[in-house]
């Protein structure tokens, strides 16, 4: 998608916005984030690792879903207006998962010489569970 | 979770560089060309590629042996004012909670809860971070939380 214009006038609470799926997570997915955050918890990368650790497979970093949930935001509010971003992460995303991110506005206000909206935030897998729950403060 | 938690960062301080963001931007799919600019500004979880500065010799919170069993619980950052490339940034970070749980199927689950103060090359407070962790007694596939 990136960047279509929210338009603050036109908004109000409870408004659901258009939802974004973003592409089926795949293993060289977790090595492109582990390189690129630093973060090799060989859980994310090493198999065998991950087998004996109980695990059916490697699993995607929490961070990694963080960070796509805020690529929708940026892409609805603009790089460099998020205010505020908050993540509770739910549950695990594993490869072939396929995850959207969904966002609904909870408040709109003025703040800090500027109009602000809060968004509540979801990422769901393609079972329907939550892998994160979160939410965010953009400057409109 | 990375290898090491962020309790042990007393003021590390380290360049917002270009290539970095460009890279990063790429690693969370985000193709936005805002990302490729000179002056970008940084993704909302950019700070966390801060663990790259740490010394090398830096406490590893528990080393591979915990590794199975640190679960990323919360993530939060609050941004005060912009964070560019080129701007040169010190994270200060303390541990404000530590508590422990009993998980819904058996064995306790440790939370550390560690806020990090993100100031720039202006003495600016720029960004207020907040991280909690959680270490589980098996791996989560079977604790579940």
């Amino acid at each position: 998608m990136n960047t279509q214009q929210l338009r603050f006038d036109d908004m109000a609470a409870g408004d659901e916005l258009p939802p974004w799926t973003a592409p089926q997570l795949t293993r060289t997915m977790f090595v492109r984030y582990a390189g690129a955050s630093g973060d090799f918890n060989p859980i994310h990368h090493d198999e065998e690792f991950a087998k004996s650790a109980g695990y059916p497979t490697v699993f995607g970093h929490g961070m990694l879903t963080a960070g796509i949930l805020s690529r929708y935001v940026t892409d609805l509010a603009g790089v460099g207006n998020v205010r505020l971003f908050r993540v509770r992460f739910a549950t695990q995303v594993w490869p072939g998962d396929s995850l959207t991110c969904s966002g609904k506005i909870a408040k709109k206000y003025h703040e800090g010489g500027e109009n602000r909206v809060d968004l509540d935030l979801t990422v769901i897998n393609h079972k329907g569970e939550a892998a994160i729950h979160g939410v965010t403060t953009i400057a409109i | 979770m990375p290898e090491t938690t962020d309790a042990e960062d007393l003021g590390l301080t380290w360049p917002v560089e270009r290539g970095k963001v460009r890279e990063f931007a790429a690693s969370i799919l985000d193709d936005n060309a805002d990302y490729q600019r000179e002056d970008a500004h940084i993704p909302v979880t950019f700070p966390w590629t801060r663990s790259f500065w740490r010394p090398a010799a830096a406490p590893s919170g528990g080393g591979q042996a915990n590794m199975a069993r640190v679960l990323h619980g919360e993530q939060e950052y609050r941004y005060l004012g912009p964070v560019r490339v080129g701007d040169v940034l010190t994270a200060r970070s303390r541990v404000v909670d530590k508590y422990t749980k009993e998980g819904r199927r058996g064995g306790a689950l440790t939370f550390t809860v560690t806020e990090t103060t993100v100031t720039n090359q202006h003495d600016e407070v720029v960004i207020l971070e907040r991280a909690t962790v959680i270490v589980t007694e098996r791996a989560t596939s079977e604790t579940n939380s």
